[in-house]
C-alpha cells in the first residue's frame, strides 16, 4: 500500500540533520568506546560507578523528557491555533521547557563540582575519564540547545512562526529533541548498567 | 499522542531507574535495559522529532544508529 502522507524530507532544515548525524556518530564512537573500555577494566568501572548519584541521574532524565515534551506542545500550539493564541502558548511551553533546560544544568553543575571536590578528575581512572567526557560534551550541547530555544522563543514572541511557516521551530526543536536522544542513551549506560 | 509517548518514556525512565537503585542489574536486566533504549530512541525520533511523518529513507537512520550502538554495546556485555 502507498503511503501518500509521507513527506520526502525530515522536519526542519536539512542542515540541522547533518548536525544531528554528526553528533550521533561522535556520541556512538563515544558510548562505544566506554563499553569497551568497561570491558577490560569491569571492576574498576563498578566500583567507580557506585560514587554516581542515580537519584541526581534520574531526576535529570526527568527533568530532559519533560522539557523535550513541553517543546513538543508549543510547536503542537503554533500547528493547531490562530496566530495571537499560538504566540502566547508556544512562548509559554517554551519557557517552561527552557527552566527545566536550566535545571537539568544546574544539577550537572553541582554533581561534577561535587567530584572535583572529591578529587575526581580525567586523571583518575578510565571510567571517570569517560564520565567527565561525556557528561561535559553532553552538558555543553544542553547550553547551546538552551541558545536555540532562546533564539526560537524570540521568534515565537515576535510572531513569526505561524499555521504555515513553522519550519524554523521545527529545526530548533530537533535539536533540543537529540540532546534528549542522546541522554536517554548515556544515563543508563553509565549510571545504571554494571 | 504526544502525552501518551512523554508518559510511556517516564514509565521506561523509571524502570531503568529502579532496576539500579534496588540493584538488580544482572545480565538479562542489562537486555531489557538495552531493548528499552532502543524503544525510548524509536519513541522520541519518531514522535518527537517528527520522523513518523517522513519517508522511511530518514526514519530508518536513528534507529539503525541505536541498533549498531546498543548492539556493540551488548557485545562488550555478554562477550
Amino acid at each position: 500500500m502507498v503511503k501518500t502522507s509521507k513527506y520526502n524530507s525530515p522536519p526542519g532544515d536539512f542542515g540541522i540533520w547533518l548536525v544531528v548525524y554528526i553528533e550521533l556518530i561522535t556520541f556512538g564512537l563515544l558510548f562505544v568506546g566506554y563499553a569497551f573500555a568497561r570491558a577490560r577494566e569491569i571492576e574498576i568501572f563498578n566500583q567507580s560507578q557506585l560514587l554516581l548519584d542515580q537519584k541526581l541521574g534520574f531526576i535529570n532524565t526527568l527533568i530532559l523528557l519533560t522539557s523535550s515534551y513541553f517543546v513538543v506542545k508549543a510547536l503542537e500550539a503554533v500547528k493547531n491555533f490562530d496566530l495571537e493564541v499560538a504566540s502566547e502558548k508556544a512562548s509559554q511551553w517554551l519557557m517552561y521547557a527552557m527552566s527545566l533546560g536550566g535545571l537539568f544544568l544546574l544539577i550537572k553543575i553541582l554533581e561534577i563540582s561535587d567530584k572535583y571536590s572529591q578529587g575526581i578528575n580525567l586523571s583518575t581512572n578510565t571510567f571517570f575519564m569517560f564520565y567527565i567526557i561525556l557528561i561535559v560534551f553532553h552538558f555543553l550541547h544542553v547550553v547551546l540547545g538552551m541558545l536555540i530555544l532562546f533564539n526560537v522563543r524570540q521568534n515565537v514572541k515576535a510572531k513569526k512562526y505561524s499555521k504555515d511557516n513553522y519550519k524554523g521551530m521545527e529545526t530548533g526543536g530537533v535539536y533540543w529533541h537529540l540532546v534528549d536522544l542522546l541522554w536517554i542513551v548515556l544515563f543508563p549506560l553509565v549510571y545504571i548498567m554494571r | 499522542m504526544s502525552t501518551k509517548v512523554y508518559l510511556a518514556l517516564i514509565l521506561m525512565s523509571i524502570i531503568t531507574f529502579l532496576a539500579g537503585f534496588l540493584n538488580l542489574v544482572n545480565p538479562y536486566v542489562v537486555g531489557i535495559l538495552l531493548v528499552s533504549i532502543l524503544l525510548k530512541g524509536y519513541l522520541i525520533s519518531e514522535h518527537f522529532m517528527g520522523l513518523g511523518e517522513v519517508s522511511y529513507t530518514y526514519r530508518i537512520i536513528p534507529i539503525v544508529w541505536l541498533f549498531i550502538v546498543l548492539s556493540l554495546i551488548g557485545y562488550t556485555y555478554y562477550a
